[in-house]
């Protein structure tokens, strides 16, 4: 599922239960017989809408997924490491360069494995 | 950060390097979050576009002269500084390829380390930048220094990468 669609989905049902959350408790609508709801404290219901509402500011205030851009990005940053390690290898007793050879190439793996998990890049 | 900085880290990075000022700075414009009423981003933008024009018509003077007036104008208080920081350094980076590009090494040496001068930020112009004196190193020989500066920058665009999948989820 995208995380556009993960958002909606939770914001729906966090608003559904947050605006429904006060009128819980009473007889369903076909019952013949008026069951006395159970009586709530208001302050917890307050407390409760206000934790609800700051779960969904969080996953509302969450960064877009912009594929593009991490296509993008993903390139780039195996571009340097390609560049990087070309260097290393015109210096092939440098460790320093060895170093930052291997870091940079972990760094590539890293990225395109974290864009594969999320996107389709051309 | 300002505005356009924000709108930068993620859709920069799609534009062609050319072609980012003028984006950036007419969506800034369209978005509300640049104040213009001393015109400072409509003449930049005005500048990028030509200087643009001029580099795909390989004339290359021309394209210097207006990059030039972009980092030399001045920043009226309207504008945030990070504004001013990023459009100065987005044209210090084109300045600076348009002269390597010539084999003007050296002078374009000094274009990169004015822009990076401006300050350096965990955004896509300092990583333009960083990539741009690495090339310039590698064309003089100076590999441990490029290979410093391919690095640094590769660890912004990380950075920006995760902010562009939208962070972590753990």
């Amino acid at each position: 599922m995208s995380r556009a669609v993960k958002r909606v989905k939770v914001a729906a049902v966090l608003i559904a239960f947050a605006v429904g959350l006060p009128a819980c408790g009473g007889a369903a609508p076909h019952e013949a017989t008026y069951v006395e709801p159970e009586r709530e404290d208001p302050s917890a219901l307050d407390d409760e809408q206000r934790e609800l509402e700051r779960a969904l500011g969080e996953e509302l205030a969450r960064p877009e997924l912009d594929c593009e851009a991490a296509c993008d990005l993903g390139a780039r940053i195996c571009d340097l490491s390609e560049r990087i390690c070309g260097i290393a290898t015109r210096h092939p007793r440098d460790t320093e360069l060895e170093r930052r050879c291997t870091d940079a190439g972990g760094r590539c793996d890293v990225a395109r494995e974290r864009i594969a998990e999320r996107c389709a890049c051309e | 950060m300002s505005c356009l900085g924000r709108q930068a880290i993620t859709w920069l990075p799609r534009l062609s390097a050319r072609a980012t000022v003028l984006a950036l700075l007419c969506a800034g414009l369209a978005l509300g979050c640049t104040p213009d009423p001393d015109g400072y981003v409509a003449a930049s933008a005005e500048d990028s576009a030509a200087a643009d024009r001029a580099i795909e018509r390989g004339e290359h003077e021309p394209a210097i002269e207006r990059l030039r007036a972009i980092v030399e104008r001045e920043v009226p208080a309207s504008v945030a500084e990070e504004d001013a920081r990023v459009i100065r350094q987005d044209a210090y980076d084109r300045w600076a390829r348009v002269l390597m590009g010539r084999g003007e090494v050296d002078e374009a040496r000094r274009v990169v380390d004015r822009g990076l001068a401006l300050g350096e930020r965990e955004d896509l112009f300092t990583a333009n930048l960083l990539t741009t004196r690495g090339r310039l190193h590698e064309a003089r020989g100076r590999d441990r220094e490029a290979a410093r500066d391919y690095h640094r920058a590769l660890v912004i665009e990380e950075a920006l990468l995760e902010r562009a999948l939208g962070g972590s989820d753990e």
